[in-house]
C-alpha cells in the first residue's frame, strides 16, 4: 500500500443562507495515496468542487481534518494557507485562468515569484515546465495568441512549474473540444506516471474519468463509491 | 514580483491607464503652474524679506501721500537706523505700455533696499547729476537704454517750467531680485521735489532698516498709533507683510488658488479612485488565481496601492516635468519679468509628489481592501 498524501476525516463544510444551513459535505472519509490519480464524479451541487478545494487549502472546513502529507492545512491561518499553497499544491481551472497581458512563461513563472530563486533559476524551471506540456515554442505568445488546450497547457505548466505533491483540477477539460481533451487528459495521465505527481480531478465526463486510475462518486456530500 | 503585478494591472486596460494618467499629468501640471507663482501672493519673491521696513498711506497705499514730516518723526525714533523715501513719478496713462515706472530715491535708499544694486561707479555718477537716472535692466533692455542717454519721459507730474515731460540722463544700469522690479527707472527724488509743481513736500513711501529686526513689530505699531488719528495715517510693515498687504486688497487670491487645486485634487481622487476600483471588480478572477498560486492577501493588498502609487506618481512626474518645462517659456513671454517671481523649487517638487503618494494611497486603499478581502472560493465560483 502507497504512503497516504491526502488525509480527510471526517469533513462537513456548511454554508448559512439566510436563516437556514446548508450541508455541502456531510462526515467525509477519504484517503488519496502518492501517485494516485482520483477522479470524483458526481452532479452538480453535490459537493465536488467544494471537497476540491478543502484538499487545495483554498477554504476551510466546518468541522473535520484535512492533512496533506501529513501537515494538518484546516488549522493554518490565511497567511500559512497561502504559503503552504505556494509549495505544495497546484491548481487547474476550466477556464484556464490565465493573466491575460502576460506571455506564457510569465504567467507559468507567477508561481516562482514567490521564491527565493534567482531570475536565471526561474527561467530553468520555466522552461522545463514549458518542455513538459510540449509548448517551448509558445512562451512568447500571450493567452488570447494560443488556442484553448494551449492555453489549459501553459496553466498546467503553471501548477507545475513549483513542483507541487498534488495537483488538483477542477474540470480541465470542460471548455475542450473532445480530440483536446484527450491531449489533456494524456498530458495529466503522462504527469501521473511518468513524473509521479498525485492528481485529484473533478469532472463531469466519464470519459475523462477514465483516464484517471480511479473514480470516486459524490452525492449530497458524501461519498457514495 | 510586485512590478510585474503592477505591469500586469496597468497595461490591462491600457486606453483608461492611459486617460486616467493624462488626467493625473493635467491636474498636477495645474498644480505646479498655480504653486509656481506662490511667491507672487505670499509676498515673498526673489530678495524681498522681512528685514527692510517700509511706511505707506494706510488707506491709498497705491496712490496716497506721506508727508516728509514723517520722516523726521521716524527719525527721533530710537533702533531706526538707516531712512530713505521714495516717490512714484506718475505716467502719462496713455503711454503706460511704453513707460515704465519712475522711482524718486532718496540718497540713503541703497543702504536700506540692499537688494538694488549698481556699481558704485554708477551710483557715483546717478547721484552727481542732479537729472540722473539709474535704469533697471529689463527696462533698459525693452527700451534699448544705455549709459549716457538723454532720454524723455512724458508724466502727469507738471514740472515749474509747465511742462510734463522729464528729462534724465541715464547714468547706470541697476539690478535686484525679483527681476519684475527691474522694470523700473530710478531718478533723484531731490530734483523732482524741486522740479515738480504738485505734491511737494510729499512721498509715497518711507523706507527704514532697524538695529534689531525683533522690534519690527513694536516700532511699526509705535509708528502707526502716532498717525492713527491722522489725515495721514500709516500702514507699517516689512516687504512681505506690506506686499501681502496690498494683495489682501484685490482679493485673497491664494485662498482662490489653494480652492481651484482642491477642487481639481479632489475630482482627480474620485476619478482615480473609481479607475482603481472598476480596474479591481474586473480582476476579480485574476487576483483569486493569483491568491490561490500563493499570493498573501497583504501581497496583493500591497500591489494594487503600489499600481495606483504607479499611475499617479507617473502622471505626477510629467506634470510637474512640464511644470518646468513650461515655466521658462513663461518667463521669456513676460520679458523676463516673471523671474525670481514665478518659482517651482525643489521643495515644491516634493510636496507635489508627497501629495501624490497620499493622493495614490487614498485612491487605492478602498480597492486594495476590497481585493485583500477577496474569497478564491466565491471568486472563482463567479467565474
Amino acid at each position: 500500500m502507497s504512503e497516504i498524501l491526502v488525509d480527510v476525516k471526517n469533513l462537513s463544510k456548511e454554508y448559512k443562507r439566510g436563516g437556514e444551513t446548508l450541508i455541502v459535505l456531510d462526515d467525509l472519509n477519504l484517503e488519496i495515496p502518492k501517485q494516485d490519480f482520483l477522479a470524483l464524479m458526481g452532479p452538480s451541487g453535490s459537493g465536488k468542487s467544494t471537497l476540491l478545494n478543502l484538499i487545495g487549502g483554498l477554504d476551510t472546513p466546518s468541522s473535520g481534518s484535512v492533512s496533506i502529507n501529513g501537515e494538518r492545512i484546516d488549522q493554518m491561518n490565511s497567511k500559512q494557507l497561502s504559503n503552504w499553497r505556494a509549495g505544495n499544491v497546484g491548481f487547474i481551472f476550466q477556464f484556464y485562468n490565465l493573466l491575460p497581458v502576460l506571455t506564457a512563461q510569465k504567467n507559468i513563472e507567477l508561481p516562482l515569484l514567490l521564491t527565493n530563486l534567482s531570475s536565471s533559476e526561474r527561467k530553468k524551471h520555466v522552461e522545463t515546465a514549458l518542455s513538459i506540456v510540449g509548448l517551448s515554442d509558445r512562451s512568447g505568445h500571450k493567452p488570447s495568441e494560443l488556442s484553448g488546450g494551449q492555453q489549459q497547457r501553459v496553466a498546467i505548466a503553471r501548477a507545475l512549474v513549483s513542483d507541487p505533491d498534488i495537483l488538483v483540477c477542477d474540470e480541465p477539460t470542460g471548455d475542450l473540444d473532445r480530440n483536446t481533451a484527450t491531449d489533456i487528459l494524456n498530458l495529466l495521465k503522462s504527469l501521473n506516471e511518468d513524473h509521479g505527481k498525485t492528481i485529484l480531478m473533478v469532472t463531469h465526463d466519464p470519459a475523462a474519468a477514465d483516464s484517471a486510475k480511479r473514480s470516486l462518486h459524490l452525492d449530497k456530500g458524501k461519498l457514495t463509491t | 514580483m510586485y512590478w510585474v503585478l503592477v505591469k500586469a494591472g496597468v497595461v490591462r486596460k491600457k486606453m483608461r491607464s492611459l486617460l486616467t494618467i493624462l488626467s493625473v499629468v493635467i491636474a498636477f501640471f495645474l498644480y505646479g503652474l498655480l504653486h509656481s507663482a506662490d511667491p507672487l501672493f505670499s509676498g515673498a519673491a526673489g530678495e524681498i524679506n522681512a528685514e527692510r521696513m517700509i511706511i505707506m498711506p494706510k488707506h491709498d497705499m497705491m496712490f496716497g501721500r506721506l508727508p516728509q514730516s514723517h520722516i523726521n518723526y521716524l527719525e527721533s525714533l530710537e533702533g531706526v537706523t538707516n531712512i530713505a523715501w521714495l516717490d512714484m513719478l506718475s505716467m502719462d496713462i496713455n503711454s503706460i505700455t511704453e513707460n515704465i515706472p519712475i522711482f524718486a530715491i532718496s540718497k540713503d535708499y541703497f543702504k536700506v533696499m540692499d537688494r538694488f544694486e549698481a556699481s558704485p561707479e554708477a551710483k557715483k555718477a546717478f547721484f552727481s547729476n542732479k537729472r540722473g537716472a539709474l535704469a533697471g535692466k529689463t527696462a533698459a533692455d525693452l527700451k534699448g537704454w544705455k549709459v549716457g542717454d538723454l532720454i524723455s519721459i512724458p508724466t502727469f507730474s507738471k514740472k515749474n517750467d509747465g511742462s510734463n515731460v522729464w528729462e534724465f540722463v541715464i547714468e547706470g544700469i541697476y539690478t535686484t531680485s525679483p527681476a519684475a522690479d527691474e522694470l523700473g527707472l530710478m531718478v533723484r527724488n531731490e530734483y523732482v521735489e524741486e522740479a515738480r509743481i504738485a505734491n511737494k513736500g510729499t512721498v509715497s513711501m518711507i523706507l527704514f532698516n532697524l538695529d534689531d529686526p525683533s522690534k519690527a513689530d513694536e516700532i511699526s505699531n509705535i509708528i502707526d498709533d502716532n498717525y492713527k488719528n491722522s489725515a495721514y495715517a500709516t500702514f507699517t510693515g516689512n516687504e512681505i507683510t506690506l506686499s501681502q498687504k496690498m494683495l489682501s486688497d484685490i482679493g485673497n487670491i491664494k485662498l482662490i488658488i489653494t480652492a481651484i487645486i482642491s477642487a481639481v485634487f479632489f475630482t482627480l481622487l474620485l476619478v482615480t479612485a473609481n479607475t482603481m476600483s472598476q480596474s479591481v471588480r474586473e480582476r476579480t478572477s485574476d487576483l483569486a488565481i493569483l491568491k490561490s498560486l500563493g499570493y498573501r492577501d497583504m501581497q496583493i493588498f500591497i500591489s494594487i496601492l503600489l499600481e495606483s502609487n504607479f499611475i499617479i506618481l507617473l502622471g505626477a512626474l510629467f506634470g510637474l516635468i512640464l511644470t518646468l518645462i513650461t515655466i521658462p517659456f513663461i518667463d521669456q513671454a513676460s520679458g523676463g519679468l516673471t523671474g525670481g517671481i514665478i518659482v517651482f523649487d525643489t521643495y515644491q517638487v516634493m510636496k507635489g509628489i508627497l501629495i501624490g503618494v497620499l493622493m495614490a494611497s487614498l485612491a487605492g486603499i478602498l480597492p486594495a481592501y476590497q481585493a485583500y478581502k477577496l474569497k478564491v472560493v466565491d471568486a472563482l465560483a463567479k467565474g
